[in-house]
């Protein structure tokens, strides 16, 4: 068992020192379900229409503005499946 | 939690924001795949031919049990299988997070966007989003059995549309057939990019059939392909390839949850009777092309029912056999009532949690502030930037950064996954491969010498692997996660 934890620790620190972030794992089973959305139905009377005539519509306003009018046309893939 | 293992291959688009390139988006694909497996060694590269288009060095398997590598000049995540939602949706996540770390250590963030939707609107171009379900062997892989999932199929795109302007006008890698084929009529009407303004799927146009086995032509609403990559006598993977990719965390959940219920339905001869089409394929495109969005159907028996009706239809078989039978079940069962409720009203209260329903209010907003007609080249432009997986840029970030875009994961579970196997399937086993590799001196390995290439010192697979000198060890059942076996087979 000793051996074991030592080079689960030998591995952790090289895993570590190439910022791998095995200090964390992720859960076997779930603890809890998937949680209820943040947003629209919290209140349990049904979705609220989104806010659409506050600032925070100014913010996604500003980022697309800031969106190249011409990126479309350069982007050329290939078909894949 | 659904007795099911799922998993998504999600293919990839690259922006240069250049006038003039100097690299097509494939070399910065593969200057990618370089940086993630030589330099921060998140996996280990394939040292073998994988098959045509796949040599050496073209990809490989990562710390977290997927894939990523360059499929048809596109950089393509396969998640590891998961065994939950939770666990499908960080892994999801994960995928486009690595690739946009690696965008930004590359310095190349500047000009190049790493793009998750699956249209070009200059070539048509078309690529994928697949899903993937465990099945048991004994399920009715039959047109009576699988043909229940095509009105299923057919009419979910009202939640799990990604949407787009315009339509496409000729069908890419179209091969008429006897038999197979059908003929588009409305694509070849090139007036169509003006009187579609916009649609709720990306892939609707690109579906020509109803069952097929092929991926890259005359892709079908059921792909038909056996390649269970576990024990064929055990299993069957159902693999889809009709969906769009989602940003949302809630429709990527509903999508693959609720698919996985109506499989369920399936299986245990539950599902709902009397939904078929005549003719499915125009009922899908039919469906995402329809502007007053009432989405009315005829099926084959000449009923007229709407896509939100047939989708309850599966929705009431689902809680009437299901409701109580896990927490994860009684969560989709609740988001898909909600979502179906809600479709009958105003679509803006659908923000956040429908693709397409984000996507087409910020280009109305867009439209109405700036004044701008629906052929404006800047809406095709924002369309595309909607799917930038860039936190800072994409459009969907921005309803997140405003609180409009609930999520079911969180930014630990994202990160774990990115370097970490969910611990309840094969992927566990398979990951504590990689990072055995990862750690030995195999990894430095830059050129395959050519003895190298015929007898790689490692071979991995989905359900398979191999270490120069061991046996070959087998993980047939994606249910299981090998790791103490494994473990004892790499002597660790």
């Amino acid at each position: 068992m000793m051996k074991m934890i030592q080079e689960t620790h030998a591995r952790t620190f090289m895993l570590n020192a190439l910022s791998h972030p095995i200090g964390l794992e992720r859960r076997e089973q779930p603890s809890h379900p998937l949680p209820r959305p943040l947003g629209p139905s919290e209140d349990g009377g049904g979705p609220k229409r989104p806010d659409t005539e506050s600032a925070e519509k100014d913010n996604l306003l500003k980022r697309m503005r800031k969106v190249d009018p011409k990126q479309a046309e350069r982007y050329r893939q290939r078909t894949g499946e | 939690m659904l007795h099911r293992i799922f998993g998504i291959e999600t293919e990839y688009g690259l922006l240069i924001n250049q006038e003039q390139p100097d690299r097509p988006p494939s070399w910065i694909a593969h200057q990618i795949i370089d940086h993630l497996f030589r330099t921060k060694r998140a996996g280990v590269l394939d040292l073998h031919h994988r098959g045509y288009d796949e040599p050496p060095g073209n990809g490989g398997f990562l710390l977290n049990g997927g894939r990523m590598y360059v499929d048809m000049g596109h950089l393509e995540f396969a998640s590891p299988e998961c065994h939950s939602l939770r666990d499908l949706v960080a892994s999801d996540r994960a995928g486009d997070w690595l690739l946009q770390d690696a965008i930004e250590e590359l310095g190349l963030s500047e000009n190049v966007s790493v793009i998750k939707n699956n249209i070009d609107h200059e070539t048509d171009a078309t690529f994928g989003c697949h899903e993937n379900y465990l099945v048991s062997r004994n399920f009715p892989f039959s047109y009576n059995g699988l043909g229940k999932l095509i009105p299923f199929l057919v009419t979910r795109q009202i939640f799990t549309g990604a949407g787009r302007i315009g339509a496409t006008e000729n069908i890419d890698g179209w091969i008429p057939l006897e038999q197979l084929s059908r003929e588009p009529d409305l694509l070849q009407q090139p007036s169509n990019r003006l009187t579609i303004p916009y649609q709720i799927s990306q892939r609707a146009d690109y579906i020509v059939n109803d069952f097929f086995e092929w991926v890259q032509h005359n892709r079908a609403i059921i792909n038909t392909r056996d390649e269970p990559l576990a024990d064929p006598t055990q299993f069957r993977r159902i693999h889809l390839l009709v969906g769009d990719s989602n940003l949302s965390e809630i429709a990527t959940a509903l999508k693959m949850g609720t698919t996985g219920l109506v499989l369920q339905l399936i299986e245990d001869g539950h599902a709902p009777n009397g939904l078929d089409f005549t003719d499915p394929v125009e009922a899908l495109r039919q469906v995402s092309r329809d502007q007053e969005r009432t989405w009315m159907l005829t099926l084959a028996t000449g009923e007229t029912l709407s896509a939100i009706d047939i989708q309850e239809r599966f929705l009431e078989c689902a809680q009437t056999q299901y409701q109580g039978q896990d927490e994860e079940t009684d969560w989709i069962l609740q988001e898909w009532e909600e979502v179906l409720r809600d479709l009958r009203g105003d679509y803006t209260t659908l923000v956040g949690r429908v693709d397409w329903a984000s996507k087409l209010w910020l280009l109305e907003t867009f439209r109405q502030q700036e004044h701008l007609a629906w052929e404006d080249p800047w809406l095709k432009s924002l369309d595309l930037e909607y799917h930038n997986v860039d936190p800072h840029k994409g459009l969907y970030f921005g309803l997140m950064d405003e609180g409009k875009a609930p999520c079911v994961t969180t930014r630990d579970a994202i990160e774990l996954a990115k370097y970490s196997p969910p611990r309840d399937t094969r992927a566990f086993g398979r990951g504590e491969v990689i990072r055995y590799l990862a750690d030995s001196s195999w990894s430095g390995i830059q050129e395959p010498e050519d003895e190298a290439r015929q007898f790689p010192p490692y071979v991995i697979n989905w359900s398979v692997f191999q270490v120069r000198g061991s046996k070959a060890f087998i993980m047939p059942d994606p249910f299981r996660s090998y790791i103490q076996e494994v473990r004892t087979h790499l002597k660790l």
